[in-house]
């Protein structure tokens, strides 16, 4: 189920009636939310509601054993195995399969491998690495073992989270099925108000301007180069819309039903620095990888800046590759990677390291900071939207070498839109959400919600475009 | 949570008087009737009504697909968009089981598909069929093979929330497509003003012949540019595809396999342009192949109105809608000319009677593009007879 469907509201509606109905009793109110998460997930295919519940099952299973015996880390391997199992199969087979093909057949062999039509399930993603950090914390002693089944089913398949993230972590986020929600005004009314600004980003923002990213990348020979440096710089303003949308709808609606989610942007597009923007954005993904993955691999050799740089540049490969498997995921990863070597090298270059503080606090300097930032991004995302290499090579020749001169109505209308929402989100980034409105009088608040329910009906793109992140 | 409730439905109230709005709007303009209400009331209605929504979408399809299904037709008209011409009443004494499915076979995986159909008794068996087989057919790359009657059959807009959001969209922000027309001839904004598909799932040019009662001229609608800036259907590499020609053959055998009495239509151009794209060797080199193939229909065996400009039959250029698609009275001058000069083995053929097209034909009214045998005529006849008092 899409949250920019009919079909969601109505269930919202029914789902937040019979939660709250039926509060009282944390049992019930648990096995309700179990069973409306799994309508949610089992909307889009049914068959991968098995899929989720193994996944839970095996990860409840080594929790829960975890103390009792002996060989832990054969345990944990067992969790490791079948979450990463799971999605290298779902995600990555056909990719290995392909790439193994291509080059037995470059040294002259000719190989017969098929691929096999896979479909990847929806948030698979995002609920393996959430049941794997359960494992891992439970293994590490951080977390105490969940014997709660559906509340442990329900950390996993919590439905506003559970498609695209945030990415919870148990110690944070399975306490909160095992206390008794109480109906807060306040939390419902902020709920509802990140829920309206994220259908308001979703379809009136990003789906307006994925209309002429998607043409401009569709056919990037046919535009001018004006036109597609447009069409890049429009990307990640599309992408940034559509992904913190998902992430504003699944906080809002937590909300509402008396859950706490995690923050997962902090305003990137205004970064200083890729490293920076790195801890901006898709927070729950970049820290998970810190917590689980960099600080082990940066911790083999501490002193090393090479190994520094070396284990960053792994790091961010595999967050690329995490996106999707294509190379173009892989080099966005690497390149992102490369992008934080001024910042490591500064730790042993105090002139470096000056430099960089200059840029950071100048007031003049970090304006061009963030402008040169957002273009270094814009140009390294044309990898993360072309469909594959060909096609981000094609759109590099393109951009170089089309005319420059020409801009149609179409992707000159977008622009003011655009401008707009940053220019919002510039005025508000300081604030807990740039929709926080706690401040402002009654009377404009009340036009401000008016005024974007309006413009949802009027200018949102009703044909149901999926959240960018569902394919990964 | 009462205080919260309280504050929060005056938003949704604001959503709500919207649709409300949306779907008078909508309602008003008989966007909203369904496929299946329109193909019923088209095959049962004595007087002409048109099927054109200007808003929620066509679904061409659809609802030709489900007209197939209902009219059980014995003769039926397939192709694209240039075989939406031939009318019921051609077909004398058969035009009560006459079905123009026009536009819903795009291209040859379509024709295909409709012998799966009629094999699988999905569709009833039609006595004769008249195939038109454009150029597309044959082409090895257009953007029409990239549709599909099997996929293409899911949905009718008029029962998504979806598409109705959509449509409201656009009636609200568009006062003119809100406005409703003051007459009233069918279904769907269009379809009231009496743009659209007839009962018989003919095509009427309305805005075409409304400019041709002002000037009486021919449009080529820009088909010359196209071949010159190498757009649609002239995309570069514009070849001919002998394996697509020969699944052409050997689905229209498909046909003849099942005892269905077949005559192919091979489209016309305007004098102008087909003068014009000759000199082009882009359109002259497709166009040698696309002859031969024409030749090797001819040669297995199938009957067919063959290639010809108006020229070729004594006319000129305003028998043309447009430089790609004949008008119906060329249609009709074209089938009439061919049975009176080819002896038809079709029994369907020789049986014709043009009775009503002769009268027709005699008839001074008559425009090159239309016989203005149509619901509205009498407006329309006015509005000529008016301008040749002016004259």
């Amino acid at each position: 189920m899409k949250f920019n469907s009919v079909e969601f509201f109505i269930f919202l509606v029914i789902a937040f009636g019979l939660l709250w109905r039926f509060s009282k009793s944390l049992k019930v109110n648990n096995i309700i939310l179990l069973v409306a998460s799994y309508v949610f997930y089992g909307w889009w295919d049914y068959r991968f509601l098995f899929l989720m519940f193994f996944s839970s099952l095996v990860d409840y299973l080594v929790g829960l054993y975890l103390p009792r015996v002996k060989n832990k880390k054969a345990l944990v391997g067992l969790s490791i195995s079948v979450n990463l199992g799971l999605l290298m199969f779902f995600k990555y087979f056909n990719f290995f399969i392909a790439s193994a093909q291509d080059l037995l057949n470059s040294v002259g062999y000719e190989s017969e491998f098929s691929a096999l039509n896979i479909i990847l399930p929806v948030g698979i993603s995002f609920y393996t690495f959430q049941t794997l950090s359960y494992s891992l914390d439970v293994y590490k002693g951080k977390l105490k073992p969940q014997k709660d089944f559906i509340a442990f089913l329900n950390y996993v398949s919590f439905f506003p989270q559970l498609v695209a993230g945030p990415i919870e972590r148990a110690k944070a986020f399975l306490p909160q099925f095992q206390k008794a929600r109480v109906f807060q005004y306040d939390q419902a009314v902020l709920g509802m108000r990140l829920l309206l600004y994220g259908m308001f980003k979703k379809m009136v923002v990003a789906d307006n301007i994925s209309l002429r990213v998607d043409a401009i990348f569709g056919n990037p020979s046919g535009y001018s180069g004006l036109e597609l440096f447009l069409g890049m710089t429009l990307f990640f303003i599309q992408l940034y819309a559509d992904f913190s949308a998902y992430t504003d709808i699944a906080r809002g609606v937590s909300k509402m039903l008396g859950f706490e989610l995690m923050r997962n942007f902090r305003t990137p597009l205004f970064s200083k620095s890729v490293p920076e923007f790195w801890t901006r954005w898709h927070i729950s993904l970049t820290t998970w990888f810190r917590d689980y993955l960099f600080l082990w691999l940066a911790g083999l050799n501490k002193k090393s800046t090479l190994w520094r740089i070396s284990a960053t540049v792994i790091l961010f490969f595999i967050i690329g590759f995490w996106h999707g498997a294509d190379y173009t995921f892989a080099i966005f990863g690497i390149l992102n990677g490369l992008y934080f070597i001024p910042r490591i090298l500064s730790r042993k270059s105090k002139s470096l390291r000056k430099t960089l503080g200059f840029i950071n606090t100048n007031p003049v300097a970090s304006k061009f900071a963030m402008v040169g930032t957002y273009l270094l991004i814009s140009v390294t995302g044309v990898l993360f939207r072309a469909n594959n290499i060909e096609d981000a090579s094609l759109f590099y020749h393109s951009l170089l070498n089309q005319p420059l001169a020409g801009v149609s109505n179409f992707i000159v209308n977008i622009i003011p839109l655009s401008f707009g929402f940053m220019l919002f989100e510039w005025i508000n980034q300081h604030k807990s959400h740039p929709f926080d409105l706690e401040n402002y009088p009654t009377w404009l608040r009340r036009l401000m919600y008016f005024l974007l329910v309006l413009a949802i009906f009027l200018f949102g793109y009703f044909g149901k475009e999926p959240f960018y992140y569902f394919q990964f | 949570m009462k205080k919260f409730l309280a504050k929060t439905w005056p938003y949704l109230l604001i959503g709500l008087l919207y649709v409300i709005a949306g779907e008078y709007f909508l309602g008003r303009l008989k966007e909203t009737v369904s496929l299946e209400e329109v193909a019923q009331a088209q095959s049962t209605s004595q007087k002409e009504l048109y099927y054109g929504r200007k808003v929620l979408g066509i679904a061409l399809p659809r609802y030709k697909f489900i007209n197939l299904k209902q009219r059980q037709a014995e003769i039926l008209v397939v192709g694209q968009s240039v075989s939406l011409q031939f009318r019921d009443f051609l077909f004398e004494p058969y035009q009560d089981d006459f079905y123009n499915a026009g536009l819903m076979i795009r291209n040859v995986g379509d024709l295909n598909y409709l012998a799966d159909l009629i094999e699988r008794d999905e569709v009833a068996k039609p006595r004769f069929m008249l195939s038109a087989i454009d150029l597309s057919m044959v082409l090895n790359e257009t953007f029409l093979d990239q549709f599909s009657l099997e996929y293409d059959l899911a949905k009718d807009r008029a029962l998504s929330a979806k598409s109705h959001l959509q449509g409201m969209q656009k009636l609200m922000l568009n006062a003119r497509l809100r406005a409703v027309p003051e007459t009233d001839y069918g279904f769907g904004k269009a379809g009231m003003m009496g743009s659209g598909y007839r009962n018989d799932g003919s095509f009427r040019h309305r805005p075409e012949i409304l400019k041709f009662l002002e000037d009486g001229k021919y449009y080529d609608g820009n088909l010359i540019d196209r071949l010159k800036a190498r757009q649609a259907p002239f995309i570069r590499p514009f070849n001919y595809d002998q394996s697509k020609a020969n699944r052409v053959i050997k689905t229209l055998n498909r046909f003849k396999a099942m005892n269905i009495e077949l005559l192919l239509y091979i489209p016309p151009y305007s004098d102008v342009f087909f003068n014009e794209a000759l000199k082009d060797s882009l359109f002259n080199d497709f166009w040698q192949n696309y002859m031969s193939f024409q030749e090797q229909l001819k040669a297995a065996g199938f009957e067919l109105i063959e290639f010809t400009t108006p020229a070729g039959l004594g006319l000129d250029d305003r028998f043309m809608v447009d430089a790609e698609h004949p008008s119906e009275v060329f249609c009709a001058l074209q089938l009439k000319n061919y049975i009176e000069k080819n002896p038809s083995r079709s029994k369907v053929l020789g049986s014709l009677s043009f009775q009503t097209l002769d009268s027709l034909l005699a008839d001074a009214h008559i425009l090159p593009i239309s016989f203005l045998k149509d619901s509205i005529n009498i407006s329309l006849k006015e509005a000529m007879e008016d301008k040749a008092v002016k004259n």
